[in-house]
């Protein structure tokens, strides 16, 4: 019997499904019959025409046989659906609370998933709109020192005559201000546009002879979107002239509508990569001993594996490195897959699984919340129930008309939780934007969160199965009791809802639990970062990034101008990024890795850095690059401990000798001992060891550092106004020291918030179901609670006992959930080495918050139960 | 939503197909010559509504339709009543007879 529904709705959706072959049975079938009826002619003595066209007749017109077949079997197909469905929006007219609480409750939880899983799908999952994508890879190698390396112009030059990868085309990234605000572009190998199919909106893409030589083709391609917003969609931008870094470029067209580039930042133009070294010397390519800064993305050939094609790359590469020093030859290659913007790996995965979890868990204390409201309900209608079970219904059809029930009920919810999802993103968005430093806004570029087909089917998926998890097992536990307790009208001695209802609540306890804890551990960690200091001066400094054209005349100015009280040069700005790397010891002792920075003489008076021992740089150190240095406390103490580091020698090892602007450094001696810093990201330990060369203030590609005499942001507005009179090309960047910390501190506190979110819902969730559930068990035991008053129970150990069922549940949630928590910390701890993921306090947060609700949502029901008038209670009909 | 048309019969024809098949399986055609047989000529079945019925029952999962071979060797589609078949045929019947019998009780009374 129980089998029915599903032998049936299999039927139908063959049926349904694979209806042109159920049109030719059935045309077979009708044939057969007219073949007999012909023969039985034949046998009465017709002649066989004769006999076909009685047969023919006798059944009538084919056709129209053949089309009622057809209707009555799609009719009774949709038949029983249709009264199931038309039952349940009866029934669920009739109790709009019941209903708005489903599909706010489901609403809620689905909102907030499908708001994850839009950001997932735009970033991982969304082919991007070129040909082929699915073939298109992206290089990296590894030298045996273990350092990443892209590639030079050579390798490019001999990777595109092997023919190991196809149509291989190489770029690199290139920031701007371009018409005053910043722009992210690309320059490209002019194969770009070809290799990736992509056409022009309007004239045309890059051609082979944009890029045949260093500093050939000045032209530029715009994105659809850069088009649209910064040049009005004006078609006679083709042919204008545009200034990129005082460089005239020719526009030569406009890339494909929603073509932005194959990274998770939407680009607004490419120009040839061989204008790279008029664009920005300091980047320049076409060198003699270049960095391998050049990107290449290629496609596998058609049949090749990726692993082939790795084999036959690191061959190539071992050959191409094959004069370097044997630390950095090639002993690697990594293929990442660029058909979407961020790779589908199991990294992806990882990282986007805790949010995925955490999401998703929101919507299971929602859906759990739905299964009590319905159990609930299932309990009031057994009598509705269990008379239909008398009068004949069947168990299955009745179980399949409740779930019919939650499947109704999934499309309001869908459709909420799609309102929510919209607004989720409007918001976070516009948050995101409102919450960030001005001078920073302009290089927030969040990919198109429009929602597409697969978020559209996620979002109806999940809700039906949302339904058929709240729905069914409040069906099951519905139907159960049997036709003659039914008419008895005793319900309860067969079944055990409280048993599910208790497992609900405890699921959501757990859950909310572990997201709170997270929330907590998040909050400690976003705080702490707020409070850790950098090592530096914050206030009043200006950090000022200069094109090399006209460094010297800008800083001839901002020396004379009376708002700048120091002035001073870096080649790695202490709160823009973690400074390098190099491999140094003293002389002969096996090199320790240890961060640099390349400073000129001020930096240390300008960001408040005084010497512990020893001197600072002297001027004529700094011009001439002499070969002296100033070490961190923590260098001191690791490469020299318990002596004087002053006047000891920092050996460069053989391999960071290979950077050219480090070579002058190769033997220094140490003049002086500053105070640790956090080098470079708020994240890193405060003691991590770092030291300082020599530079000139107006050394090529640092960037300056100022301190104003007054108010920074103020000063950092004053400074571009005079800097734009000086030369208006000259900033490529200018903020305020404070606002470059605030960058850094935004990922915690971002995390912070939307884990305080969600874990916020969770329990707002939990809360109402504590409350659910506590209210309908009072409800259910007021006889009970009605004979201990009159037998002398007092008002406050009514409340004791409710209240004390409240703690018995939430202490098994609370332990699961911790426990859950402390295992997940033990996962991540390694991996967030800035999150002390086993924070006690954190913890505490957590359980006290939930601990707390719990007993609060259980204070009013118990109260109602401790104002049960025995009287009452004993006479009303249980 | 307003039910196709059915004919007077439509209830009727179920039944007998239904109480054809409890004798075992068989294909359109044979159900055809055994309802005037049985009927003894009584009943003529339009072709056109029973196969209509055929594929009603079966999407009810009263019926259940194979392909198999007829005995002229041919590949013909038999029918065969499953469990819940069963059970319908046996409500119904009791239905009907109720029914002829409320309907004798009235016709009898003068």
């Amino acid at each position: 019997m129980t089998m029915r529904p599903f032998v049936s709705v299999f039927t139908r959706l063959k049926a349904l499904v694979l209806r042109r072959a159920a049109d030719a049975e059935l045309d077979e079938e009708l044939r057969y019959h007219v073949e007999r009826e012909a023969e039985r002619n034949i046998a009465s003595g017709m002649t066989p025409a004769a006999a076909r066209d009685a047969a023919r007749r006798a059944f009538g017109n084919m056709s129209v046989v053949t089309e009622q077949a057809r209707d009555a079997m799609r009719w009774a197909l949709v038949e029983e659906l249709g009264q199931d469905v038309a039952y349940a929006i009866r029934t669920c007219r009739r109790a709009p609370t019941f209903v708005f609480t489903v599909v706010a409750t489901i609403g809620l939880g689905l909102g907030l998933l499908t708001t994850a899983f839009t950001i997932f799908d735009a970033y991982v999952l969304r082919p991007i709109a070129v040909r082929d994508p699915g073939s298109l890879y992206d290089m990296a190698w590894r030298s045996k020192n273990g350092d990443w390396h892209r590639f030079t112009w050579a390798q490019y030059r001999s990777l595109k005559e092997r023919n190991i990868v196809g149509q291989p085309f190489a770029y690199t990234n290139f920031q701007v201000q371009f018409h005053g605000q910043p722009a992210i572009g690309q320059l490209v190998t002019a194969d770009y546009f070809r290799t990736l199919g992509v056409p022009a909106a309007l004239g045309r893409t890059l051609q082979p002879e944009d890029s045949d030589v260093p500093g050939a083709g000045a032209v530029i391609v715009l994105a659809y979107d850069t088009w649209q917003t910064m040049f009005g969609a004006d078609s006679s931008v083709v042919g204008a002239r545009v200034v990129l870094n005082g460089i005239s470029l020719r526009v030569v067209g406009v890339a494909q509508k929603g073509f932005g580039g194959l990274e998770s930042v939407p680009f607004e133009f490419w120009a040839p990569i061989t204008m790279i070294g008029l664009l920005d010397p300091s980047r320049d390519i076409f060198v003699p001993k270049p960095v391998d800064a050049l990107r290449i993305i290629g496609r596998i050939r058609p049949g090749e594996s990726v692993d082939q094609a790795k084999a036959e790359l690191l061959a190539w590469l071992r050959s191409t490195t094959a004069d370097r020093p044997p630390p950095q030859g090639a002993v690697d290659v990594v293929l990442a897959s660029r058909a979407t913007s961020i790779p589908l790996t199991p990294e992806a995965v990882a990282v986007f699984s805790p949010i995925a979890i955490a999401f998703l868990l929101v919507m299971l204390i929602a859906c759990a919340n739905v299964a009590n409201v319905m159990l609930a309900r299932g309990m009031a209608r057994q009598r509705e129930i269990g008379i239909r079970l008398a009068m004949g219904a069947g168990r299955a059809r009745l179980i399949r008309q409740l779930l019919t029930e939650s499947v109704v009920l999934s499309v309001p919810s869908a459709l909420a939780g799609y309102l929510v999802s919209r607004a989720a993103i409007n918001a976070g968005l516009y948050l995101m934007f409102a919450t960030t430093p001005v001078s920073y806004r302009a290089y927030l570029r969040p990919m198109p969160l429009t929602p597409d087909t697969r978020v559209v089917v996620f979002m109806m998926a999940a809700a039906v199965i949302a339904a058929v998890a709240f729905g069914l097992a409040p069906a099951l536990q519905a139907t159960r009791p049997s036709v003659v307790q039914a008419t008895r009208g005793d319900f309860d001695s067969n079944l055990r809802p409280s048993k599910m209802r208790n497992g609900l609540v405890i699921a959501q306890i757990t859950a909310s639990v572990l997201l709170l804890i997270c929330a907590g551990v998040l909050l400690r960690a976003a705080r702490s970062t707020q409070n850790a200091s950098p090592g530096i001066r914050v206030q009043n400094i200006v950090q000022v990034e200069l094109l090399d054209r006209g460094r010297t005349r800008v800083i001839e100015d901002l020396r004379r101008a009376s708002l700048v009280r120091y002035l001073a040069s870096a080649s790695s700005p202490p709160l823009d990024g973690i400074f390098p790397d190099l491999y140094a010891g003293p002389g002969g002792a096996s090199p320790t890795r240890i961060k640099f920075n390349i400073v000129s003489p001020e930096y240390f008076a300008t960001l408040d850095l005084g010497t512990m021992r020893g001197r600072l740089f002297s001027v004529d150190e700094a011009r001439g690059r002499a070969p002296v240095v100033i070490v961190s406390d923590a260098t001191a103490r690791t490469l020299w401990p318990g002596r004087d580091a002053i006047g000891q020698e920092l050996v460069l090892s053989d391999a960071t000798l290979e950077q050219a602007r480090l070579a002058r450094y190769h033997r220094a001696t140490v003049v002086g001992v500053v105070p640790n810093v956090r080098a470079g990201w708020i994240g890193l330990p405060a003691d991590l060891p770092v030291v300082y060369y020599p530079q000139p203030d107006d050394a090529p590609g640092s960037t300056l550092m100022v301190r104003t005499v007054g108010d920074a942001e103020q000063g950092r507005i004053a400074l571009e106004r005079l800097l734009a009179a000086t030369d208006s090309v000259a900033v490529r960047e200018i903020h305020t020291g404070e606002a470059s910390l605030a960058v850094q501190v935004y990922p915690f506190k971002i995390s912070y918030w939307i884990a305080s979110l969600i874990g916020g819902i969770a329990l707002l969730l939990t809360l109402t179901g504590v409350y659910g559930v506590l209210s309908y068990l009072v409800a259910q035991r007021t006889r009970e609670f009605g004979v201990r008053m009159a037998l002398g129970a007092s008002p406050g150990t009514l409340i004791g006992l409710v209240l004390r069922q409240v703690v018995r549940l939430s202490f098994v949630g609370i332990a699961v959930g911790g426990l859950l928590a402390l295992g997940l910390s033990r996962i991540f701890g390694s991996v967030l080495y800035v999150i002390d993921t086993s924070d006690p306090a954190g913890y505490v947060v957590g359980v006290g918050l939930v601990f707390g609700s719990c007993l609060f949502a259980a204070y009013v029901p118990s109260r109602r139960a401790a104002m049960v008038n025995p009287v009452d209670a004993l006479r009303a009909d249980g | 939503m307003a039910a196709p048309k059915t004919d007077l019969l439509q209830g009727t024809l179920d039944l007998i197909v239904l109480k054809m098949l409890r004798a075992g399986p068989a294909n359109g055609w044979d159900l055809t010559q055994s309802i005037q047989v049985v009927s003894k000529g009584v009943l003529d079945v339009n072709y056109g509504s029973l196969y209509p019925a055929l594929r009603r029952l079966e999407a009810k999962g009263w019926i259940k339709g194979r392909w198999g071979v007829s005995e002229n060797n041919r590949r013909a589609r038999f029918y065969e009543l499953t469990g819940a078949g069963q059970r319908q045929l046996d409500a119904e019947r009791q239905e009907w007879d109720r029914f002829s019998h409320a309907l004798g009780l009235i016709l009898r009374t003068e």
